[in-house]
């Protein structure tokens, strides 16, 4: 069962053996996940982001789709505390991420932004639960919010079960076929439970059955509470969304089903 | 830390291709230092004895040594010996007095077969200079009979019934032989020369066991050469060696010194039984050496130059040499860790991205690659120190079949646990060296364009 994620205020509480969250998403009008104001990002002179202003709502599932060269990767990073370089103003989970230093930054990643790429970037002489198992090598003594630190694998196999391949837990990747891949990705972004997931073209890689589902296993995790920003091509995923942002040149240029 | 160990164990053949260059320059440094170490002590405390030196009496620069040792300079007297023993850092002093007249000696016909004769170079130590060290048969001591209660009377050998006595026929005297040690020097010079070039048998330090009790004849006052003493009346006496000793003459034979103090009061005048012609200073500690030499000179005293300090020299210089090339071979192994090092981090760009996704900061991949580095230097050097052992270990080996047995340490090496920490830090540092640059490059990457690496 996948529990609420600390960013979450519950509301309805039942005490008993456990502690169980009845009505955790019946969040107050919080702060937004992500609140960008005035983004810019130049590489050598060429503006690649042209002040990008956005905001995510605690729970959205928004789409990031653009011509390739708009940004998308550009703004994912930045968002996700991975480039530094940029003007405009970015808080996210209640952090201005121009406030940290590099080990700050590296904290924030490390437990409060699961990234997935399209290429999986899992390490091939790592097992399966070994590459979910990696954000641990850097967690701060705050990072987790499970209380006591227990091991790392056991987390792990918990993260892959979440994911649907709890057996592949002792596999090497070059063994598993791509949705495979992609889901021990996904279970590494999920390993300290974060509150945030950044997914750039998650199903770039698979093949359209395998796609849907990962874009189903997305939707699930969302149902459960996670804030979600994939970066996108593909007409199906941006329609399993509820929310759409077009980016081009740099500039947010469209914006469809806007929630709330 | 885990990654560590995990990414060592998928390229393990860049690790062992890198720890083997670190292991090479290890065992070389490591051979050649304790090489250096065990021969320079070796020299200095076997062979030259560097905590020891010896003073004769000062020479003015006019004056033209005169053969016969104590020539026109004024021997050392009980008292300077007195300040020398005062001394702070000395431990002993112990006075030596040449011959100062002519004697010749032959014997050896038990042992070799037929009698060798040799013109006897000979000087007295004092016992006391010996004591600890083991004699036998008889003690290295002043044997003749006190003044007063001469021995019993004998006509031949076969009257004397004390055992290990002889009859000294000029005097018909019953007398114990006089005691006599020889050097080392002197043995392993018979084994390298003379045994070899007369077909006879070399002298263990077993053998050298045997040879004590062996007894030979000494004329006093006489040589071949025809030269007699200025005084005194020749006559004949046993001596019997007793001992090997380093503190023995190096050439020659050394008596205690009661006897040479009567021989040369007797051949060559109460001037030559007066003084000593040196004295060997013992220090308490090496390091004193140079201020007690010092002192001694401000006693009106010179240091005979044993040659210690140039053979010191020289074994250092040859030692750094060897260090050198072992430098240059570390140095070139450095060399090959950077260059192995940055090709790790360019080929593991994507990766490098990815930890920093999940949590690693600059820092963290910094410490991870030094931390790589650190394991390939340890590898290396403790299996270079470890070929650097078993090399030693074989060239002793070697050394016991081919280096005479007297001059020949346990080890010629020394591997004192400084030099083991010294070279273990060295391989550690040589190689934080080499991947210091790249480790430095790899986290200041930007984790946006590692990831977008290819
Ligand atoms: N490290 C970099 N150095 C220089 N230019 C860069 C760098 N990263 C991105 N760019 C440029 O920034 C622009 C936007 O890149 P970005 O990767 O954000 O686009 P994208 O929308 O993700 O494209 P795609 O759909 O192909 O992934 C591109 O023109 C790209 O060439
Ligand atoms: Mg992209």
């Amino acid at each position: 069962m996948y529990t609420p994620p600390r960013f979450f205020r519950c509301h309805l509480t039942l005490t008993g053996p456990g502690r169980l969250c009845i009505l955790p998403f019946v969040s107050e009008p919080a702060e937004p996940v992500v609140s960008l104001a005035g983004i810019e990002k130049e590489y050598g002179g060429e503006k690649v982001l042209r002040g990008v202003s956005l905001e995510l709502a605690a729970g959205e599932l928004t789409a990031l789709v653009g011509r390739s060269g708009s940004g998308k990767s550009t703004l994912l990073h930045v968002i996700g505390g991975l480039d530094q370089g940029y003007r405009g103003r970015a808080r996210v989970l209640g952090v201005d991420l121009a406030s940290l230093d590099d080990r700050g930054r590296a904290r924030f990643r490390n437990a409060q932004v699961g990234f997935v790429f399209q290429a999986f970037h899992l390490l091939e002489h790592l097992s399966c639960a070994e590459n979910v198992a990696l954000p641990s090598y850097f967690e701060g003594s705050t990072a987790t919010g499970d209380g006591a630190p227990r091991d790392p694998l056991v987390r792990a196999a918990e993260a892959l079960d979440r994911v649907g391949i709890a057996d592949h837990a002792r596999r090497l990747p070059g063994q598993l076929s791509g949705g495979q891949k992609q889901r021990v990705a996904i279970a590494r972004a999920l390993f300290h439970r974060p509150p945030l997931l950044l997914a750039d073209e998650p199903t770039g890689n698979l093949d359209s059955e395998t796609g849907q589902k990962i874009i189903a296993l997305f939707q699930a995790l969302n149902g459960d509470g996670l804030t979600l920003l994939i970066v996108t091509h593909e007409e199906r995923v941006s329609q399993a969304t509820r929310r759409v942002i077009r980016l081009d040149d740099g500039r947010i240029v469209a914006e469809a089903g806007a929630s709330a | 830390m885990g990654l560590v160990a995990q990414n060592l164990r998928r390229s393990r053949r860049e690790f062992v291709l890198s720890s083997f260059g670190i292991a090479m320059g290890i065992a070389s440094l490591g051979f050649f230092t304790a090489l250096a170490l065990g021969v320079r002590s070796l020299v200095l405390d076997r062979v030259f004895h560097i905590d020891r030196i010896e003073v004769e009496p000062a020479r003015s620069d006019l004056e033209i040594p005169l053969l016969g040792g104590l020539g026109g300079s004024r021997p050392i007297t009980d008292e300077t010996v007195a300040k020398l023993r005062a001394l702070p850092g000395v431990r002993a002093a112990a006075p030596r007095m040449r011959l100062a007249f002519p004697a010749k000696a032959w014997g050896g016909v038990e042992l070799l077969g037929q009698n060798r004769y040799a013109e006897i170079i000979g000087d007295g130590v004092d016992p006391a200079a010996v004591a600890g060290e083991s004699f036998s048969p008889q003690p290295f001591a002043d044997l003749s009979p006190p003044a007063g209660a001469p021995g019993d009377a004998c006509n031949s050998d076969g009257d004397c019934k004390k055992p290990g006595e002889y009859c000294a026929w000029d005097v018909h005297e019953c007398q114990r032989p006089v005691p006599m040690i020889i050097s080392k020097v002197l043995l392993e010079l018979y084994n390298s020369g003379f045994a070899r070039s007369h077909n006879l048998p070399r002298v263990s330090s077993f053998l050298a066991s045997r040879f004590r009790g062996f007894t030979i004849t000494i004329e006093l006052g006489q040589s071949f050469m025809g030269a007699r003493a200025a005084r005194g009346v020749p006559r004949q006496r046993r001596a019997m060696l007793v001992g090997v000793s380093d503190r023995a003459i190096p050439i020659g034979v050394s008596f205690p010194l009661a006897y040479v103090r009567r021989w040369n009061a007797e051949y060559a005048g109460e001037a030559a039984a007066r003084g000593y012609s040196s004295v060997v200073v013992e220090v308490k500690d090496q390091r004193a050496v140079t201020e007690v030499a010092a002192a001694a000179r401000g006693l009106g005293l010179s240091v005979i130059d044993s040659g210690a300090e140039q053979a010191g020299l020289a074994i250092t210089l040859i030692g750094l040499l060897f260090v050198i090339v072992s430098l240059a071979i570390l140095a070139v192994a450095t060399i090959n860790i950077a260059h192995t090092f940055f090709r790790a981090v360019a080929e593991r760009r994507r990766e490098i991205g990815v930890l920093r996704a999940v949590g690693a900061s600059g820092s963290d991949i910094r410490q991870i690659l030094l931390g790589e580095a650190a394991a390939i230097g340890l590898c290396g050097g403790g299996v270079g120190l470890a070929a650097a052992r078993v090399a030693a270990l074989l060239c002793d080996l070697a050394a016991r079949s081919h280096v005479p047995e007297l001059f020949r340490p346990e080890s010629f090496f020394r591997f004192p646990p400084l030099l083991v920490a010294g070279v273990l830090a060295f391989a550690l540092l040589t190689c934080l060296a080499g991947a210091l640059l790249p480790a430095l490059a790899a986290a200041r990457m930007e984790p946006a364009e590692a990831l977008a690496a290819r």
